[in-house]
């Protein structure tokens, strides 16, 4: 149990965002979190996981994502808690408290995108894949990926401007 | 640093954390789920959990030796540089072919091609899972002749490192080296510059130093570097055995660097419910054809994983070809287990005298060659699971295909002698060797029939038999006949058993004594 322990405390979070960045919600990103963890649990007395362990995880979240969760999937809701993995300025609270509602905000931001260029940012930041395997995923064009991502990004930096300025 | 680059720090530092209520759901369906598969596991053996873990480990150790036993019996016939054979498609055995064919073009061209694979070895909770790996790693002699050392790639449990493998072949010259690091001390180096064979070889201080020899006037550069050089180096037989040691499993894997893969097993089925299964995944890669990967799973992990980083062109190799440049750290005694090179895995067709001078446990030999065999050749093999002791192999070829195969060593008679109480005393030679016979008979024929096929050149026969011998001298000879043996004869063979040092004494048929 203790390896299990120790392989869930490292990548739940990875897991869970890139599950919550496909879905656009957190709830079903929570079950995804328990199917890929469980079935890894139920492998473990019977093989060794895989040498790119954080790879596999990632790749069974979207598969479970894109098989079973995608059908039921709900319009983005309520807001998410999402943090920053590491806070430089820890030891700043003003900085911090205002790093977390900007994080919030970015976060809430990526799941107002439109599903076509949330995928691409969730594979491309979250998933770790390139543009290449992102093109094979998605099943779309490279070039059309790429623009995706930049148009994405712009928007999502517009989003940010707009709420500096409210 | 852009407005855009900096959103994308931004968003990749963002992560969720589950709600601890998650985390408890998480914990508990992971926790029955463990539980379930340790006990589905332990209710198919048997009888009490402590006899069950002792007897799993001996599987283990056996499973171990006896694919070691596989392997290097396997790497025996790159002697002399193989050709390559045309074969049909759509099979396992054609996929390694293929595979295997294609490593050829790497070694062509202008300039020094440099090749770089790593040697993954993993974390594994077993602690002797975690001491015996190896992998067999090939060598040139200044004579010319290949020799297969074996790299033994210990760990402490749940500890993970990974060995440097770099080549540099000049295609023009045949210049090689090949040099294998772990923290970028050396621990393996061979080379040839176009005048000498260099290797690296231990002083009286225990420290590596770069040694020289001219080579023979018969040497010739190989013609086929990938079987010297590459990745497949040493297994090569597995593309001759078109039996059902090799499966192709179905589907296609993705590789860590996305690229999509054919999985090709290779190895033997479990002797039955329960039992340890020790065999490799080759992954081949479908835009190239070449082995990415290959992993060696034992006992449900995997021990061990191959991987091919890549390979590109370069004016010169990083070290000189006669391994000048390579870094020589001062001996010192390491507390954890460290790779190593031992050298000779295989020595092939070596005389009763070898045998008896080499082995630190009394061989047996039979005293006269069954009648219907013709001729009779003995391999002298590492002892994989405890090394340095040796392994003797004594194959007595029969015209009719009936080949008789007899396996002594030191992990067969700790490892397979509790298994001979399972079984049933069916003889007892007048000289005290008693047989026994059990439900793994002839599974472990199979076992050494297969690993025999480098001598018999034939699959194992469905009629195979094979018997667990028990000597005087309290050690466990395993022996198989390719074919069905009347009791008559079975007794004959047994009876002839004697202490090969004895029948190096003067027994019948001796030998001349070896010279001093």
């Amino acid at each position: 149990m203790g390896a299990f322990l120790r392989i869930y405390e490292r990548y739940k979070s990875d897991v869970l965002t890139l599950a919550a960045a496909l879905l656009g919600h957190r709830d079903g990103a929570e079950d995804v979190l328990h199917d890929v963890f469980v079935s890894l649990a139920e492998g473990l007395p019977r093989r060794q996981p895989p040498v790119n362990l954080k790879g596999y995880l990632l790749t069974s979240a979207a598969n479970r994502v894109r098989d079973t969760y995608r059908r039921a999937r709900r319009e983005p809701g309520a807001l998410d808690e999402a943090v920053p993995v590491a806070d430089p300025k820890a030891d700043d609270p003003a900085a911090l408290v205002a790093e977390g509602e900007r994080a919030r905000h970015l976060w809430n931001s990526v799941l107002s995108l439109p599903e076509e260029q949330r995928d691409v940012v969730a594979f491309k930041i979250y998933g770790g894949l390139t543009f290449k395997e992102v093109a094979e995923r998605t099943r779309a064009p490279m070039n059309t990926v790429q623009s995706r991502y930049r148009y994405a990004l712009e928007k999502l930096r517009q989003m940010l401007q707009q709420e500096n300025v409210q | 640093m852009s407005d855009l680059e900096r959103l994308e720090q931004e968003l990749q530092a963002l992560r969720l954390t589950p709600s601890k209520s998650t985390d408890a759901r998480i914990v508990t369906s992971a926790s029955r789920a463990l539980a379930q598969a340790a006990e589905s596991g332990v209710t198919s053996l048997s009888p009490g959990k402590a006899e069950m873990r002792l007897h799993l480990r001996r599987r283990v150790l056996v499973a171990a030796a006896i694919a070691a036993f596989l392997l290097v019996l396997v790497s025996l016939v790159v002697q002399p540089w193989p050709t390559k054979k045309v074969v049909e498609r759509m099979s396992a055995f054609s996929l390694l072919s293929q595979a295997w064919a294609a490593e050829g073009p790497l070694f062509t061209g202008g300039g020094v091609v440099s090749i770089e694979r790593e040697i993954i070895v993993t974390a594994v909770s077993d602690p002797d899972l975690a001491r015996m790996r190896w992998l067999p790693i090939m060598a040139m002699e200044a004579s010319g002749t290949p020799r297969v050392h074996q790299l033994t790639l210990p760990a402490k449990p749940d500890e993970q490192y990974t060995v440097r493998d770099q080549t540099w072949y000049e295609p023009a010259t045949g210049r090689f080296v090949r040099l294998l690091t772990t923290q970028e001390k050396p621990i393996f180096a061979n080379s040839y510059d176009g005048r000498s064979v260099y290797s690296l070889e231990s002083d009286p201080s225990g420290a590596l130093r770069p040694v020289g020899r001219p080579v023979a006037e018969t040497f010739r550069a190989p013609t086929s570097p990938a079987e010297l050089l590459g990745m497949s180096a040493g297994l090569s037989d597995l593309l001759k055995r078109k039996d059902e040691g090799l499966v192709l499993l179905p589907g296609e894997v993705i590789l860590s660097d996305g690229s999509r893969a054919r999985v090709v097993k290779a190895g033997f089925p479990p002797a039955g419910p329960g039992e340890s299964d020790s065999y490799w995944l080759f992954r081949i890669r479908v835009k190239d054809d070449l082995v990415a990967e290959m992993e060696w799973m034992a006992a449900g992990e995997s021990v061990l994983v191959v991987r091919r980083v890549g390979t590109k062109k370069v004016e010169v190799p990083k070290v000189g070809w006669d391994l000048a440049g390579v870094e020589l750290p001062a001996p010192k005694v390491e507390k954890r287990p460290t790779p190593a090179v031992t050298p000779d895995m295989v020595v092939s067709n070596v005389s009763v005298a070898r045998m008896v001078e080499k082995a630190d446990f009394e061989t047996y030999i039979l005293a006269a060659n069954p009648s219907w065999t013709s001729r009779r050749e003995i391999t002298d093999i590492l002892d994989i699971v405890s090394p340095p002791h040796r392994m003797f192999a004594i194959t007595y070829l029969a015209d009719d295909g009936r080949h008789v195969v007899l396996v002594q060593s030191p992990s067969y008679n700790t490892g397979l002698g509790p298994f001979s109480k399972q079984g049933n005393l069916v003889y007892t030679s007048p000289t005290g060797v008693k047989v026994w016979s059990g439900p793994r008979d002839k599974w472990l024929a199979g076992i050494l029939l297969q690993s025999a096929r480098a001598v018999i050149k034939v699959s194992p026969a469905e009629d195979r038999t094979g018997y667990l011998l028990e000597t005087p001298a309290g050690t466990f000879p395993a022996l198989a006949i390719n074919g069905q043996v009347t009791e008559a004869e079975l007794h004959s063979l047994v009876d002839s058993l004697i202490p090969a040092r004895e029948y190096q004494e003067g027994g019948p048929g001796a030998e001349p004594a070896p010279k001093p």
